[in-house]
Formats: C-alpha cells, sequence, structure tokens
C-alpha cells in the first residue's frame, strides 16, 4: 500500500495553472527526489500538499495513507503524518524554539488521545536530540527561526521533523544554501529518520545532497508535470546533461 | 489673554476656585491659576489631543476622586517615603514640585496640582544592589501627585500601579543614580490621566516598562529629559486592547547632553473596536552630540474594527549623533499562521502563540506578562 498518492493533480496558482497532471507514488521505506528547473512547479507540488491557502486543485487526487488530504486543513495533514521542510523557514519571534517545538509536540499527543508530556520530560528528549543531531542546545531557547543562519534554518526544519515523527516527509530545497558541514548534519538526520515504515521526498535542484541520501527514485518536474523518472543514475545525469535535453524530448 | 485655543477649555467644565494648593500650601494657586490662563489650552482633534479627547480628561479632574492618603508600600531600606510636609522631605518638595514638570506645552500638571488629593514623595538615598530599595505605588481612582527623587548614585526600584485616576509624577535622577521603574495599567471603566516627568542627570539611568490593557479611555504623556552627559534611558512596553478601549500614550525623549543613549521599544495587539495611540519622539538639542537614540514601535490588529494611530518623530539639531525610529501596524502574518499549522498547530492556537511571542519581546517582568494576559514561558530552555 503506497503511503503518499498524488494522482493526475492539476493546481492553479492565481489563476495560473501551475501543474497538469503530476503523478506520484511512495511507498514506505522509499526516498525519491524530485528535481527540475525554476518554475517547474516544485514548490507548488509541495505547498498544495501541505495545504497553503492559494494553491487551488483543479482536479485530481491527493493521498496519505488512503486518507484524502484535499479534505483536511494544514494542521489536520500534520496529524494524517505529513510534514513539509519549508524552502524558506518562517521566522516567529519572541516564541522560542522549545516552546513551539512542545506546542507541535503537545497538539499532536493530543490528537492521539495523549496527554501532554512533562516539561522535564520534553526538555531532556530534545537535549537528547539535539546532542545526536550535532545542533548547539543554544538553539532551543532562540526564537523560531529569529536571525537564525540560513544552515540554521534548515537544521531547525530538520529537528522539527524528528520530533514530530511524520509518515511522510517533503523536503523543500532543504540543501540550498547549505555549506558542506552543514549538508552532511541534514544528510545525517535524514537518514536518522527514514525507516522502512516511513518515506521522504527531497525536492532539490542539485545532485549534491544525494551523493548523502541516496534516492530509490528520481522523478524529473518540467512544466508543471513529471517528465521522466528513474533511478539514483537519472540525477547524475541531470548533473552532467542540465534539463534542456527533457525539454525537447516533451516540447511543444 | 484669552488665545484662539482657549475656547474649548473655557466650555469645557473646569473651574477655578483660588482655593490654596492643599497637598503643598506653599504654592501660590493664584499664580498657577495664571500660568494656566497664561498658556495655549489643548485643542480637541489637534496635536497632542488628535485622537483622544481631551474635554473627557478636564472633566475627569473637574468631578470628585476618591479620597486617599494612603503611602506607597516599601522595603525600608535606604528610601523615605511621606507626605510633602515630612522632615528631610519637605526641602526636596519645596525646590522641586511643579518645578520639574513645568511645562509650557502641557497645562494638565498644573490643573493637578489645583486639583490633588494626595501628594506624597519618594526619596532613594542608597544604593545596594542585592536588595535593592523598592517602593510599590498602589493603583488609586485618586488625583495624586508624586515626586520621586533618586540621589547621587543611589538606586531604586518602582512598581507601579494606576487604576482611573489623575496623576502626574515627576521624578529627578541625580548623578549616578539609577531608578528601574515597572507600570502596570490593568483594565478600569474610568478616564485615566498619567503625567511622567523624568529629569536624568549625567551618568545616572532611567528604565521604564510599560504595560497596559483597556481602559475607558487612558493617557499617558511622559516626557524624559536627559540633562546630563553620559545616561541611559530605555523605555518600553506594550498594550493589548479589546472591546472599546483607547490607549494614548504620548512620549518624548529629549536629549539635552552629549553622550547620552535612549531606547524606545513598544508592541501592541489592538482588537475589537479598540483605538491605540502611539507618538513617540526624539529630540536631540545642538548640544548634545553623540546621542545615540532609538525608537521602535509595532502594532498587530487582530479586527476590522480597530484602529492604531502611530507617529515616530525626530528632531535633530546636533552633528554626529545615530539615530533610527520606526513605527509599523498590520495584521497577523499568514505565512507564519500556515507554518505553525503544518506543525500541527491549530489555527486559533497559532495565532495565539504568534501574538504571545510578539508581546513577550517587551515584557521582562512576571506581572508585565499577567497583565498583558500571556503565559508565563512554560518551557525553559535546557
Amino acid at each position: 500500500m503506497s503511503l503518499l498518492e498524488v494522482s493526475d493533480l492539476h493546481v492553479k496558482v492565481a489563476d495560473r495553472e501551475i501543474l497538469n497532471g503530476v503523478n506520484l507514488e511512495v511507498n514506505p521505506g522509499e526516498i525519491h527526489a524530485i528535481m527540475g528547473p525554476n518554475g517547474s512547479g516544485k514548490s507548488t507540488l509541495t505547498n498544495t500538499i501541505a495545504g497553503q491557502e492559494g494553491y487551488i486543485v483543479e482536479t485530481g487526487d491527493l493521498r496519505l495513507n488512503r486518507t484524502n488530504l484535499l479534505e483536511l486543513e494544514p494542521e489536520e495533514r500534520s496529524y494524517a503524518g505529513l510534514f513539509l521542510a519549508f524552502q524558506y523557514p518562517v521566522e516567529i519571534p519572541g516564541v522560542t524554539n522549545m516552546e513551539f517545538l512542545k506546542t507541535a509536540v503537545d497538539s499532536h499527543r493530543k490528537q492521539r488521545g495523549d496527554t501532554a508530556l512533562s516539561s522535564v520530560e520534553f526538555i531532556k528528549n530534545m537535549r537528547a536530540l539535539v546532542t545526536k543531531l550535532d545542533f548547539n542546545p543554544e538553539f532551543l531557547k532562540r526564537g523560531v527561526n529569529e536571525s537564525f543562519s540560513g544552515g540554521e534554518k534548515k537544521r531547525n526544519e530538520i529537528l522539527q521533523m524528528l520530533c514530530l515523527d511524520p509518515k511522510v516527509a517533503l523536503l523543500d530545497e532543504t540543501d540550498s544554501g547549505l555549506d558542506i558541514d552543514a549538508l552532511q548534519v541534514v544528510a545525517k538526520g535524514i537518514n536518522e529518520f527514514r525507516n522502512s515504515n516511513n518515506a521522504v521526498v527531497l525536492v532539490t535542484h542539485y545532485q549534491r545532497l544525494l551523493n548523502h541520501v541516496v534516492p530509490d527514485y528520481v522523478h524529473v518536474l518540467l512544466n508543471g508535470t513529471i517528465v521522466k523518472s528513474g533511478d539514483a543514475s537519472l540525477a547524475l545525469d541531470l548533473e552532467r546533461k542540465g534539463y534542456a535535453w527533457l525539454e525537447q524530448d516533451t516540447g511543444p | 489673554m484669552v488665545g484662539a485655543g482657549h475656547r474649548p477649555l473655557a466650555e469645557a467644565v473646569f473651574h477655578m476656585t483660588s482655593q490654596p494648593v492643599k497637598i503643598a500650601p506653599w504654592l501660590d494657586a493664584k499664580q498657577i491659576e495664571q500660568t494656566i490662563e497664561n498658556t495655549r489650552l489643548p485643542q480637541q482633534r489637534k496635536d497632542p489631543w488628535k485622537y483622544t479627547s481631551v474635554k473627557q480628561v478636564l472633566q475627569r479632574l473637574d468631578s470628585p476622586f476618591e479620597k486617599t492618603d494612603q503611602l506607597p508600600n516599601h522595603n525600608g531600606s535606604g528610601v523615605l517615603v511621606g507626605d510633602f510636609g515630612t522632615p528631610m522631605i519637605s526641602s526636596l518638595a519645596r525646590k522641586y514640585v511643579n518645578q520639574i514638570a513645568n511645562n509650557s506645552n502641557n497645562v494638565l500638571p498644573s490643573l493637578n496640582l489645583l486639583r490633588a488629593q494626595h501628594g506624597y514623595a519618594i526619596v532613594s538615598n542608597e544604593s545596594n544592589d542585592s536588595v535593592r530599595p523598592a517602593v510599590q505605588i498602589p493603583a488609586s481612582d485618586s488625583c495624586e501627585r508624586i515626586l520621586i527623587v533618586v540621589q547621587e548614585q543611589a538606586n531604586l526600584e518602582i512598581m507601579e500601579h494606576t487604576s482611573g485616576g489623575n496623576r502626574v509624577i515627576e521624578c529627578l535622577i541625580l548623578p549616578g543614580g539609577q531608578l528601574v521603574h515597572r507600570r502596570i495599567q490593568p483594565t478600569t471603566t474610568h478616564v485615566e490621566y498619567n503625567s511622567l516627568t523624568v529629569n536624568v542627570m549625567e551618568n545616572s539611568s532611567y528604565q521604564m516598562m510599560q504595560y497596559s490593557v483597556g481602559a475607558q479611555l487612558r493617557r499617558n504623556d511622559i516626557v524624559i529629559n536627559i540633562e546630563g552627559e553620559g545616561a541611559t534611558v530605555d523605555v518600553s512596553g506594550g498594550w493589548k486592547l479589546s472591546d472599546i478601549s483607547h490607549l494614548d500614550t504620548q512620549l518624548a525623549v529629549n536629549h539635552r547632553a552629549k553622550g547620552s543613549t535612549s531606547q524606545q521599544k513598544f508592541h501592541g495587539v489592538v482588537g475589537d473596536s479598540a483605538r491605540a495611540v502611539f507618538n513617540g519622539r526624539i529630540y536631540i538639542a545642538r548640544n548634545a552630540p553623540k546621542t545615540d537614540a532609538h525608537l521602535q514601535n509595532k502594532n498587530i490588529a487582530t479586527s476590522d474594527g480597530a484602529a492604531i494611530f502611530t507617529k515616530p518623530e525626530l528632531e535633530i539639531y546636533a552633528d554626529d549623533v545615530v539615530c533610527s525610529h520606526g513605527a509599523t501596524s498590520g495584521q497577523l502574518d499568514e505565512q507564519q499562521i500556515f507554518y505553525l499549522r503544518t506543525r500541527g498547530i491549530p489555527d486559533d492556537r497559532s495565532r495565539e502563540l504568534i501574538l504571545e511571542g510578539f508581546l513577550a519581546e517587551i515584557v521582562e517582568h512576571e506581572e508585565g506578562a499577567s497583565v498583558l494576559g500571556i503565559q508565563p514561558r512554560k518551557v525553559d530552555a535546557p
């Protein structure tokens, strides 16, 4: 049974059709990479799956573990097991990272009928997690993403992913703007997260993250549709040849 | 001498009585009345009363006040509290009452003096960093005059509550003195007026935090005069207004000596049909080079009926200064809300969390958090 199923998805943003018929099936234990040039619709796909306002689904189906995501609010999609690591994580000044993470985890627990964790217990868990990921514990005291560097913001997304332990993690260009060290930390987090019951969808421009996190499938998104799928070697081809050869293949 | 500005007030209800000044009998009431007569009186719908009814403030001043003779509590170490006739206080009172707040642009402190039911002084003589002298100015629905003097090198902490009265505070911080002043303004259904004038001398510091929630009408006039080199002023605070509350804060920091610094930082959340008015002003005199002065006011409106009027002002006559100012009014950021919701935090809780964070940025004190309805930070960092 597939974890995430995207079928014939057509999406409009501000009256412009951005996605025209995307199909994607992600099974437990798999890592998928979605690649494509700027403007091909990668972020539209992730934002639509996460339930961002303004992304109008014209037709198509979106299911996570058989649940129809299109009927759910963003927080309900999160409870269903979806996680989106943002390309541009948002700053929430004055709310500490620790408080934010606890509120999120408690919301999930409440949804499952569990009681909230005590602060002591939660802090203990978080300390263990940040140590494992080589993050500076100071990180937890600061405002959410507030004056974080680009790399810190992306690490924070990985930390949230590990806290919430979703079924499907969509990572929207989590590798962009990272230096080599930060890239390795992020890759370590993803490898830490993955298991045979969950799945990861990496949206990326570049091959370099895929050296650390090897995908089972690589898809190329062009002009709002997936024009080619293959194994990890496709990413290497793209790195060498660019996207133009695919554009010619699918051109009008 | 009847100026054009007179008539609106004359038609208001303030009556001169030529009674002696009850709380400060050494002052000449006739002379004060004459000053009032000679002063260009505030006009409705013009700065600095553009958005707040001066008439209501004057009417309140002319209606009976609750009588009180309650003196503030204090922790006893190095602080003197007493009415203006108290030995060791009376000479200071004679020297400073009606002198510090003697502002030709604002007649309300003079009117307060004529109506005041209660007057007292707080004097700190001591410097003690381990047990700071601390005084609680209680809330009162009275007309009060307060003098605060921080002597040279002394320090003092003031916790002030306001509630529907007319209160004028005159404050002097002598060289090297330090004053931390917290002002809590809980809900009141009255018309409340507060005037605060602080003269800050060389190398002294004044830190003030003001936290306000709803009132029928609440006006805070704050004037801080930096009169000595190297002084530090830090004024911050916030408000959370709902229903039909009206809050007006007029804050001026006047740099009149070189090498001083000032910060003004206020955050406000305004909902329902409430109104928030903020006017923050930095004035830098010609003789105040090397001044470092910053002013920031941010507001979030949480309803269509909320109104925010904010104006930052800079008036600079000196060279070689560092200044910044900014004021914003907006709504909750949808992108922030979406971000929190994707983490499983429900929509309403997401909004609350963002507003709490916004106010938490200007709150450094438990009671401040509590009056603004912010949960004390539940999760401490490791």
